[in-house]
């Protein structure tokens, strides 16, 4: 665990003592080690996972988490160099150093085996988010989208805490791996409903649940590239690894009290999926697929079958790098355009033609195509719904319709087509751009040979 | 004390930037800048005339949406017809979009594009048209009925097995002998 | 033997990646490369004969099960591959076209600077095709189903500046995604039932009526039957290589080819084939009637194919997979072929698709009028070419056997129609007298292109003879029948040659009285005016009135954010409003919270 603490820790003084030029190089480097390192943990020697000490543990739903989150951020360092071109030395050195706050904070959250420890780290990741939203977003209502992000999560996870600090005072131990092996179960009362609404709601709001999703396209669209990337990629699956974890705390109850959460959120992926088909701002567009998709991962973390956990860890872990990867894609046509509006930019493929095969993978990617785990994740999900009830196929499939609908949409309107003639003086894409696509792509085709490392919990 | 102060002023500075929260109804669901959205619902002639302006309309033809809470402000209503209708052979600025430089667009644009809705006259009318192609399917459908209940064969002759028909295999009483089968006379 | 068979057809689908490696590993070497792909398709295709030959003379099938993907809990899903009759036969065809098409691509495409791109994409659909015919395993069938489907897309948009062709290409890919629900549907279900993905496994559960549907909305969506078929004929926007590929030949038999594999499960099962049957029956017609007045040339050939797969549907429908596969493979050949003498003749006269522009092309274009004709005969089910024996079976089948009589009726006036829309291409573009420009770029003495058009009519006129002889009798079959049923394939089909040409003659002098018949042939059934218009438009207005303005940017804004906002301001600013420095009202707030406080001890007091 200390492994992966202190060298990243120990980025922050790299940061500030690299001189101007090698500044972006030691830092996506050095956070490019600590991911290649932190590989190492997909190797579980027993099921049971890793007990680093009293407080850090991790197991095989955490792992693939806790490696996403190492993986991200070198990839967000490299993604935001063009974005802080014009920013001062010492603002690059904060905007670096907020990330790497984000990163350790997340690495303790995946990695924290008592859920209070989880409940302050899960608080303190919005810190630095609210921060790199609001100060480095491009436009004015970036401060509202700070707003709404802060207090939809603030006020979704108060009762989290109180109801924490019930359980603690019941339990007596919140230590979320040998949790399993105490026995207690909440009586069906009102207070205990009340309970798995409280522990419930701050990971709805996390997800998002559909109703709860309006601070998502907000923050998504007005952060700046790396606060895109790591919402989408890593702080919405704090939501679904939260579900999942605090669940065993309140059994039996979830059963009953699922229900309409499962249909919302099957209703929500309809209508999230059709707010896409109709999106003119393509990081809106990115946004509310990620909504869309999240409410695969909130029914499959409702539905309580081992083969509904799994679907959801990996669609968490695909969605995670795919989305992060088209809002990538997003940024690299808004540095050149100066607009997410799309249909002023069409027709890209005539001019970068190789940036339109990175759209394709990661539209490929989007729409779940086999043998991407995209699809693995997406198939397990329905297949655990559809043994809840038969019924729900037609909505998930018609939800798989429409994905492909707004997914090849934006590629088409991006992509093909006539080029346009004010678009002339576009810069050609960057080495580094494409270095960026490649490390967001490389993972999910090599996970898709062996998918077994992110299945979760396969017993 | 320090703490409490830079948090009441973050809370402060925030407040004050959402007093510029954007209005309903914006075209992004993410919601627009203040720049993009339309102005407010134009109400004397004036105002008509001076949306009409800023839309690069004429004032005839200058309609706004209704005023029904859903904030399309002075938004100019244009002509439900999609990019299809319109002249292929013109020289248009876009000629995927069929769309001129300054020209006002339609709220729905991004529907009305060539690969989406179609609003292009038919030659038929839709009356005829859902008559006929109604009319086929369901009388195929009927047919289709009536085919299964009146069925088409040929006359067969019943299957012919050799020892007595299938006598023991048909689980025949061993002991007794069945009477011999003929199926043809030589 | 085994070894033999395993290894030669694995060497082959190995060779079919070779060209992708070559290109990903030399990117820049792009000079050769389209040459490069067909010389290996065609070395595939070498490969590829033994094992058929090693499977007609022995009957050799094998099941290769090689590369454990993962587990879950019991349920295992691993690479494997099912090499049985259908893979064994469709296999080496499906080369042989690919080669065939390839060869006509290097003539068709000359001029296209991304000729090595389109070969690559060819040969990576070929790849996923035959993933799909040899798997046994339904999550790798699921592999090529949809690796074929984005194929296809990524082809009929390759000239991706024309917004026609990318509205094909989503149409395509909308379609097939549709009937993916179906598929998806029949996964879900085995998974829950059977426990396995394995093709043996499968065989021994009782697959159930949903389970069944599953798999005909999955045929339907792949092999283009009524209701999902209005894509193919859009599909025509690809390059005409393409269509002979992907939309004739290997692509779209590829849900027909689906059922034929679950044939076991659903012979038993009388609702289904009923279905199946009555499916094929309307597409078959629906189809052909659409095909009679086209006047593209690629259009009528895709409606023709789109009727062709509704007759294999009708054959699986009659519980006959057999013949139902063999019609697969000698369509295969013969279709191939009309696209390809489409596309010679569409290339030279200058792009002209018009069949009414053209005429007299027997004197200027023997080879590929020839082929033509061979190709048009052998689809009418002339006999002894290659349709013959497919067809005229199809038919007997279906007049013999105990079946829908509307079906029956249906399939046969279909069959007729199918004269009719043949003569049509022919009389019009190889007849009479020339009616294009007098410019036109005509060259057929092209090895690449005279090559694989007569290699293509070799297999319409052989192909049924040598299929034939390899199927295996699964069903009994009726050898006696009265003169009229054992002619009358043959007999509806010169019944249709004569309405043909009076039909040919009412074009001609301008006598057309049926106008609404004409009308609702010639806009295709105005079914893609309900579908295409009606369904987007509701779609997409309702996604953005209702989902998005109506429920997210006011119910939720107003309920949540917004109307939190308001409620806290305005008790805000009452609550301001009364710090005024005057007594009374701070003596009454006291009062009133005092009470208020007193009141809840008393109850709480009372309650324990």
């Amino acid at each position: 665990m200390l492994k992966i603490l202190m060298p990243t820790i120990m980025l922050i003084p790299l940061t500030w003592f690299s001189k101007k030029p090698w500044l972006w190089v030691n830092t996506t480097s050095y956070s490019l080690i600590i991911a290649i390192s932190s590989l190492m943990l997909l190797y579980h020697s027993m099921d049971m996972g890793y007990n680093f000490n009293g407080s850090f543990s991790m197991d095989t739903l955490s792992g693939p988490l806790l490696i996403l989150s190492c993986w991200l951020l070198p990839l967000m360092i490299m993604a935001s160099q063009n974005h802080l071109n014009k920013e001062s030395l010492l603002r690059k050195k904060l905007y670096i150093t907020l990330l790497i706050t984000l990163q350790l904070s997340l690495i303790m959250a995946f990695t924290s085996s008592e859920l209070i420890m989880f409940y302050i780290l899960f608080e303190t990741t919005l810190i630095p988010t609210l921060i790199i939203i609001t100060r480095w977003g491009n436009q004015n209502e970036r401060l509202n989208a700070g707003l709404y992000f802060l207090f939809y999560t603030l006020v979704g996870s108060l009762p989290l805490l109180v109801a924490l600090l019930n359980l603690n005072y019941s339990l007596g131990s919140m230590h979320m791996l040998t949790n399993f092996l105490l026995i207690n179960t909440l009586e069906h009362s009102t207070s205990s409903t009340l309970m798995w609404y409280a522990c419930m709601t701050a990971f709805m709001v996390k997800m998002p649940l559909y109703g709860l999703h309006l601070w998502l396209p907000k923050a998504h669209v007005e952060a700046p590239i790396a606060g895109s990337m790591v919402l989408a990629a890593i702080l919405l699956k704090l939501g679904g690894y939260g579900i999942m974890r605090i669940t065993t705390f309140i059994e039996p109850i979830t059963i009953q009290l699922s229900y309409p959460f499962i249909i919302l959120s099957l209703w929500g992926m309809i209508m999230t999926s059709s707010i896409c088909l109709r999106q003119t701002d393509l990081k809106s567009l990115i946004a509310y697929s990620s909504v869309s998709h999240m409410g695969l991962v909130i029914v499959a973390a409702l539905m309580q079958t081992t083969l509904s956990f799994m679907g959801a860890t990996v669609l968490m872990i695909a969605h995670g790098l795919t989305s992060s990867m088209l809002f990538c894609l997003a940024n690299t046509n808004y540095e050149r355009i100066h607009s997410r509006t799309m249909i002023l930019a069409r027709g890209l493929q005539m001019i970068l033609p190789l940036m339109c095969t990175w759209w394709l993978l990661a539209s490929l990617a989007n729409l779940a195509l086999p043998p991407s785990i995209n699809l693995l994740g997406e198939l397990m999900v329905i297949i655990s719904s559809f043994s809840w009830s038969n019924w729900s196929i037609l909505l998930l499939g018609l939800n798989t319709v429409i994905t492909a609908l707004y997914t090849l949409y934006m590629l088409i309107t991006s992509q093909r087509g006539k080029f346009t003639h004010h678009l002339n003086p576009l810069h050609p894409t960057m080495t580094r751009e494409h270095m960026l696509m490649t490390l967001h792509m490389l993972p999910l085709l090599i996970i898709s040979l062996n998918p077994k490392y992110i299945l979760g919990t396969t017993f | 004390m320090a703490a409490s102060i830079v948090v009441s002023r973050g809370i402060r500075w925030l407040g004050a930037a959402a007093q510029r929260v954007t209005p309903l109804g914006t075209r992004a669901a993410s919601g627009l800048s203040k720049d993009m959205l339309p102005g407010p619902y134009p109400r004397t002639p004036e105002e008509r005339a001076a949306a009409a302006k800023k839309y690069n309309m004429r004032v005839e033809d200058y309609e706004p949406y209704p005023d029904d809470g859903f904030g399309f402000g002075d938004y100019p209503k244009l002509p439900e017809r999609s990019q299809h209708e319109r002249d292929p052979w013109y020289d248009w600025d876009h000629s995927e979009l069929r769309l001129n430089w300054g020209e006002p667009m339609h709220f729905d644009l991004d529907m009305y594009t060539r690969n989406r809705v179609d609003t292009s006259p038919t030659p038929v009318s839709w009356n005829t048209m859902c008559k006929h192609l109604f009319g086929f399917v369901g009388f195929m459908l009927f047919m289709f009925y009536l085919g299964e209940v009146y069925p088409s064969y040929q006359p067969v002759a019943p299957k012919q097995y050799p020892y007595n028909n299938l006598y023991l295999e048909r689980g025949g009483d061993p002991s007794v002998n069945p009477e011999p089968v003929k199926h043809y006379e030589i | 033997m085994n070894f033999t068979l395993n290894s030669m057809i694995l060497l082959s689908i190995i060779m079919l990646v070779s060209p992708l490696l070559y290109n990903m590993l030399m990117p820049h070497k792009t000079t050769y490369f389209p040459t490069y792909c067909k010389n290996m398709i065609m070395m595939a295709f070498m490969t590829s004969l033994p094992p058929m030959i090693i499977f007609m003379l022995y009957g050799q099938e094998s099941v290769i099960t090689n590369w454990h993907w993962f587990s879950i809990t019991t349920f295992n899903i691993s690479m494997s591959f099912k090499l049985d009759f259908f893979s064994i036969i469709f296999i080496p065809i499906a080369l042989y076209d690919a080669w065939s098409i390839l060869e006509f691509s290097l003539w068709y495409m000359h001029s296209d600077i991304f000729i090595h791109k389109f070969f690559k994409y060819l040969v990576s659909f070929l790849l996923t095709m035959i993933i799909l015919v040899s798997a046994n395993n339904l999550f790798q069938l699921f592999i090529g189903w949809e690796g074929v489907g984005i194929m296809s897309f990524l082809l009929i948009g390759w000239w991706y500046g024309r917004t026609d062709a990318n509205t094909a290409a989503l149409q395509a890919i909308i379609y097939n995604r549709i009937g993916d629900i179906g598929f998806m549907l029949t996964m879900a279900w085995l998974m829950l039932n059977s426990n396995s993905w394995e093709l043996q496994n499968i065989f021994s559960t009782n697959m159930d009526f949903i389970a069944l549907l599953g798999l005909i909305i999955a045929a339907t969506g792949k092999s283009a039957q009524f209701g999902l078929h209005p894509w193919l004929p859009s599909a025509m926007e690809g390059p005409t290589p393409v269509s002979a590929l992907l939309h004739s030949s290997t692509m779209v038999v590829a849900g027909i080819f689906l059922l034929i594999r679950f044939h076991p499960m659903m012979e038993n099962n009388q609702m289904i084939l009923t279905t199946i049957l009555c499916l094929g029956a309307m597409t078959t017609l629906f189809t052909a009637i659409c095909a009679i007045t086209q006047n593209d040339i690629k259009k009528i050939v895709a409606f023709s194919t789109s009727s062709q797969l509704g007759l294999m549907m009708v054959t699986v429908g009659l519980n006959q997979p057999h013949l139902a596969f063999l019609h697969i493979c000698t369509h295969a050949f013969f279709k191939a072929m009309l696209f390809l003498c489409s596309g010679s003749i569409i290339h030279s006269l200058n792009d002209e698709q018009d069949i009414r522009k053209m005429g007299g092309l027997f004197l200027i274009l023997p080879i590929t009028s020839s082929a033509l004709m061979t190709g048009s005969l052998a689809l009418v089910g002339t006999p002894f070419l290659a349709g013959f024996y497919s067809k005229d079976s199809i038919i007997e089948a279906i007049n013999t056997s105990y079946t829908n009589s509307w079906a029956l009726m249906m399939t046969l006036i279909a069959t007729s129609l199918t004269a009719i829309y043949s003569l049509r291409i022919i009389y019009y573009a190889l007849l009479g007298n020339p009616r294009f420009s007098s410019i036109s770029p005509i060259n057929e003495n092209n090895p690449n292109l005279i090559n694989p058009i007569m290699r293509l009519a070799m297999g319409s006129i052989f192909a049924g003879f040598l299929v034939t002889m390899s199927i295996p009798p699964m069903t009994s079959i009726t050898m006696t029948m009265p003169d009229m049923i054992k002619l009358s394939a043959l007999l509806i089909t010169l019944a249709g040659l004569a309405i043909g040409m009076e039909l040919n003659s009412f074009t001609n002098k301008l006598m057309n009285s049926m106008k609404h018949t004409t009308n609702f042939s010639n806009m295709l059934g105005y079914f893609t005016y309900f579908t295409h218009r009606i369904y987007p438009l509701m779609n997409l207005y309702s996604g953005q009135r209702i989902a998005t303005m109506l429920i997210d940017m006011n119910w939720y804004e107003k309920t949540g954010p917004k109307g939190q906002t308001n409620i806290h301001s305005s008790m805000s600013s009452l609550l301001t409003s009364t710090q005024k420095g005057l007594i009374k009202v701070y003596f009454m707030s006291f009062l009133i919270s005092i009470t208020l406080a007193l009141m809840f001890a008393s109850m709480s007091t009372n309650n324990f």
